[in-house]
């Protein structure tokens, strides 16, 4: 009796077991819900950056300007920096092209952030932001690491099929999810 | 698109994703002999754009209150006292509840960069105490980046404090860091005991 018993209580934990597995993969690699993580991660990535970009609004001619710590001495910069690293920063001579890319960068930040223009703010975001703290190695820290890093992949993922508040204009790359 | 090329894109993706999972584990991962022999290899692979790196927590925890003060000498020969560039920005960092500003991180990484130490160096000093070859380039790499924490700082300094001098411009900085251990773990509970304080002044360094 005591046999039969254990066989029906390992019976229903396989059975418990098996849907509950089934439910994490549909949750993990189904297709809605693979992309609406992915399109939140997506939307994050442009908030953080915007929350970098205006935190920084007040001193951004101390961190990133033509005569900033790092941009206005080459030499410290090649002591911080990794070496095959570029930024637009270290290109801009006039106060006022800075400015320009500054404000386009916090708008970038904006479009990704909220869905819209699909992988072409994705990618202004990425450069606007990579350019950002590579002027300023000084100030980066490692969730912006990881920051780059997830950038590049999502650049590979369909993270504007949700998480947008205008699907009409995130169309530009739009996948349809089966 | 026909199941050929499919299948070889398949593939390339794949290789693609193991050889950058494969880097990423070599260099953020502890010492190992692929490392040792494929170092510039991987890193140059890696970088700029994927470089990590972990060295927050450990080997070298902070595990102190570090703090730098500057004193400028302007190009009429006057000198100012010591100003503290340290504090004001800690009290700033705390009374901001959400995104403060980053420019503390100056200062803290700064200071972090005099305590750098390359880890690959440190390994192979460990097993060969007595070379002198080897101690030449940790002394090399500990003078590289205490002239890069100085540098950043006084460069910082001279930006930030440029007000300081009647007319304006800066001829010198010199620095004092200043560091507190914290008492140790059993003086937890004495909230008057204070930890051992160091501090040092550097030489003047003039501003190009």
């Amino acid at each position: 009796m005591g046999h039969r018993l254990e066989i029906c209580i390992l019976n229903s934990i396989g059975k418990n077991l098996a849907a509950i597995f089934n439910n994490v993969e549909k949750y993990l690699f189904g297709p809605a819900y693979g992309v609406l993580g992915i399109s939140f991660l997506r939307s994050i990535y442009g908030f953080t950056s915007l929350a970098l970009l205006v935190s920084s609004y007040a001193n951004r001619y101390l961190f990133v300007g033509p005569n900033s710590v790092f941009v206005g001495d080459e030499q410290l910069l090649s002591k911080f920096r990794v070496e095959e690293a570029w930024s637009f920063y270290s290109w801009m001579s006039s106060s006022l092209v800075f400015d320009l890319f500054y404000h386009a960068s916090m708008v970038f930040a904006l479009l990704t952030c909220l869905g819209i223009f699909g992988k072409l703010s994705l990618f202004l975001n990425y450069v606007s932001t990579w350019s950002f703290l590579m002027a300023a190695p000084a100030l980066a820290d490692g969730g912006d690491n990881f920051m780059f890093i997830a950038g590049i992949m999502l650049m590979f993922t369909r993270c504007y099929n949700r998480v947008t508040v205008a699907p009409s204009l995130a169309r530009l790359v739009r996948v349809p999810v089966k | 698109m026909s199941s050929k090329i499919k299948k070889l894109l398949i593939i390339a993706t794949f290789l693609f994703m193991g050889i950058y999972i494969f880097s990423s584990l070599i260099l953020t991962g502890p010492n190992n002999p692929i490392k040792v022999k494929w170092y510039s290899q991987i890193y140059n692979l890696m970088s700029p754009h994927f470089l990590q790196n972990w060295n927050l927590f450990a080997p070298d925890p902070v595990a102190d209150d570090r703090g730098v003060l500057v004193k400028l000498q302007c190009s009429d020969g006057s000198e100012t006292p010591y100003i503290d560039i340290t504090t004001p920005l800690i009290d700033e960092a705390r009374s901001t509840r959400f995104f403060g500003s980053r420019e503390l991180r100056i200062i803290s990484n700064g200071i972090g960069k005099r305590f750098e130490r390359d880890e690959l160096i440190q390994e192979i000093s460990k097993n060969s105490k007595k070379d002198n070859a080897i101690h030449e380039i940790i002394n090399n790499n500990r003078s590289i980046n205490e002239d890069a924490s100085e540098h950043l700082l006084s460069r910082y300094a001279s930006l930030k404090l440029s007000n300081e001098c009647s007319n304006g411009t800066i001829k010198a900085t010199k620095l004092r860091f200043v560091i507190h251990a914290y008492p140790g773990w059993s003086d937890r509970k004495d909230w008057i005991k204070m930890g051992e304080i160091t501090q040092w002044d550097t030489d003047w360094r003039y501003v190009s």
